[in-house]
């Protein structure tokens, strides 16, 4: 084993091979506070690269709602519950001493999944590189099973006679999100480092992790190995695939989209209805730091404002995907999934100063990857009432500020302008109704 | 050889325990108000009226807020929904997007006896 730095966990950890890294890494924001789960992204990749015999399961771009959904069924908590098996206690953070830099979380004291497999080893799942699993065939079938139809304490007392027909189960009223999903292009992936022939790799120009498909025979390792249950089996071909991050449009290719060649985003970033997605790739040094560029919109939301953070950092596989924490779910709850930072990220989300607030309207503004934004001030043009994580109200400045996105060329691709708000009073305010 | 199985229909049969399919979970507390309230900002960022917002939540497919529709009734959601955007106003932004240039086309000469 290797030693490697994780900016994430906020120091170095054990990985099966040495630390190399690319160029640039395809990165990605998601905001699940506005996700309404209408899987438009999941049936936009599902339609371009998922469509054939074999990948009817197949579903690289998912949209799970938490707490009750995954796909696989429980992947998250299965994982959870190995780790705590593996390490009693001890899968802490602590989160005293940060740096903004090389440990912008504060430090994970616990095993990751490389290290829980070297030190507990699990002779019933055999040699493995990373603690994984194999999810079973049941567990991949529904993809949106019982997300919000749980049988508990209700159904215990119901019976069988309020079960079928119309439905009467408990439904939790409150703290349920959609969660999407796609593979997060690992700095260090538990799925390259489990695979036996090396057949997964990282792009060096933009680190996207992809399959070897005539290296791979198919032994499902990568399956048992990826944490986020990514990597996943085709019967048809005895081959495991994977989410290839559209590298063809990442490269230009698309010529309506990108004439002059500049990287455009995804399948499932560009058909997202909600603008809860943004994606783009970040310039990465010799060493795997991020090269310090606030003006990427990915670098400032994730590095200089920390307001998205990373998908259950603790596994260890330093995950390019960052998410907006949504606002109203349980911190304990959030704090697990995402990490110490959870509670500094809502805070300022919730009432978003004039720059963040400008960066925030790049979301889904453009198909083509904004590299670098510019913000225009203008005048102030309003105030408005906004509510805090704990309930409290706070007042929002409102500014007409200008965000202008330019592309990889240097070429502007488009511009969004905060304007006045509107406000729809109720009909009850109107002072003049007759 | 009898099979010894007995034959019940799958809508009347036990739920077994450890049955991957079944999904056994409880009732999470929380305040649906706080939650409506941030949902409801959240959307008028993007632009959402109280109608827009009212038309998704009457829509059983978008599971978080037709909840908190069903939870509320028409009347009363639409009545919070309306409280939330007189405080929190509907936000405008106008976007432009840069018209994409057009490929060059090389148009190759062609004269003849030349």
């Amino acid at each position: 084993m290797a030693s490697v730095y994780n900016w994430q966990i906020g120091r170095e950890m054990n990985y099966p091979h040495e630390e190399r890294h690319p160029q640039w890494q395809f990165a990605f924001v998601f905001n699940p506070n506005r996700c309404i789960g209408c899987q438009t992204c999941t049936m936009a990749c599902k339609s371009t690269w998922t469509f054939s015999k074999g990948q009817e399961l197949m579903w690289w771009n998912n949209v799970e709602s938490k707490p009750y959904g995954g796909y696989p069924q429980h992947w998250d908590a299965k994982l959870l519950g190995m780790l705590e098996e593996a390490n009693p206690g001890g899968q802490i953070w602590d989160a005293r001493q940060r740096d903004p830099e090389k440990r912008p979380y504060g430090t994970f004291g616990g095993l990751t999944i490389f290290e829980a497999a070297q030190k507990h080893p699990r002779p019933d799942y055999g040699p493995q590189q990373a603690l994984g699993y194999l999810p079973t065939d049941d567990e991949w079938r529904s993809p949106n099973i019982h997300e919000d139809t749980a049988t508990g304490d209700h159904f215990q007392q119901k019976g069988k006679e309020g079960y079928g027909g119309e439905a009467s189960l408990p439904e939790h009223k409150v703290w349920f999100f959609h969660l999407a999903r796609i593979c997060n292009h690992c700095t260090y992936p538990g799925c390259l480092a489990s695979c036996p022939r090396n057949a997964i790799y990282k792009r060096p120009e933009d680190g996207v992790v992809l399959i070897d498909q005539s290296r791979c025979r198919g032994y499902r390792k990568c399956v048992e190995g990826c944490p986020y249950k990514k990597a996943m089996y085709r019967p048809t071909t005895r081959t495991s695939e994977k989410c290839i991050a559209c590298y063809p449009r990442l490269e230009g290719k698309d010529e309506t989209i990108s004439p002059t060649g500049a990287p455009a985003e995804t399948r499932c970033m560009a058909a997202c209805v909600g603008k809860i997605r943004l994606q783009g790739l970040v310039q990465i040094d010799e060493q795997g730091g991020w090269v310090e560029d606030p003006q990427n919109p990915l670098y400032y939301l994730i590095r200089e404002r920390q307001i998205a953070l990373p998908l259950y950092p603790q596994f260890g596989t330093e995950p390019n995907g960052f998410y907006i924490p949504p606002r109203w779910v349980n911190r304990g709850y959030l704090t697990q999934m995402f990490g110490p930072g959870v509670d500094a990220a809502i805070e300022q989300y919730s009432c978003p100063d004039r720059d963040l607030l400008a960066v925030l309207q790049l979301f889904r503004a453009s198909q083509q990857i904004v590299f670098r934004f510019e913000i225009e001030q203008g005048p102030k043009v309003g105030e408005i009432e906004v509510t805090m994580p704990d309930g409290t109200t706070r007042t929002q400045e409102l500014f007409n500020d200008t965000v202008i996105g330019f592309n990889k060329l240097g070429e502007e691709v488009v511009r969004v302008t905060v304007e006045e708000p509107t406000f729809e009073r109720p009909a009850e305010q109107h002072v003049n109704s007759i | 050889m009898l099979d010894a199985t007995p034959k019940i229909h799958p809508a009347t049969r036990e739920i077994l325990p450890d049955d991957p399919m079944e999904m056994t979970g409880f009732e999470v507390p929380g305040d649906p108000e706080l939650m409506l309230r941030l949902l409801v900002e959240e959307y008028a960022r993007i632009g959402w009226t109280a109608e827009a917002i009212m038309q998704l939540a009457r829509d059983p497919n978008f599971q978080a807020f037709h909840g908190l529709w069903r939870s509320f009734g028409e009347t009363q959601l639409r009545y919070r929904v309306e409280q939330v955007l007189s405080r929190c106003g509907v936000m405008r932004v106008r976007t432009t997007q840069a018209a994409p240039t057009p490929p060059l086309v090389q148009l190759e000469l062609q004269v003849e006896g030349i």
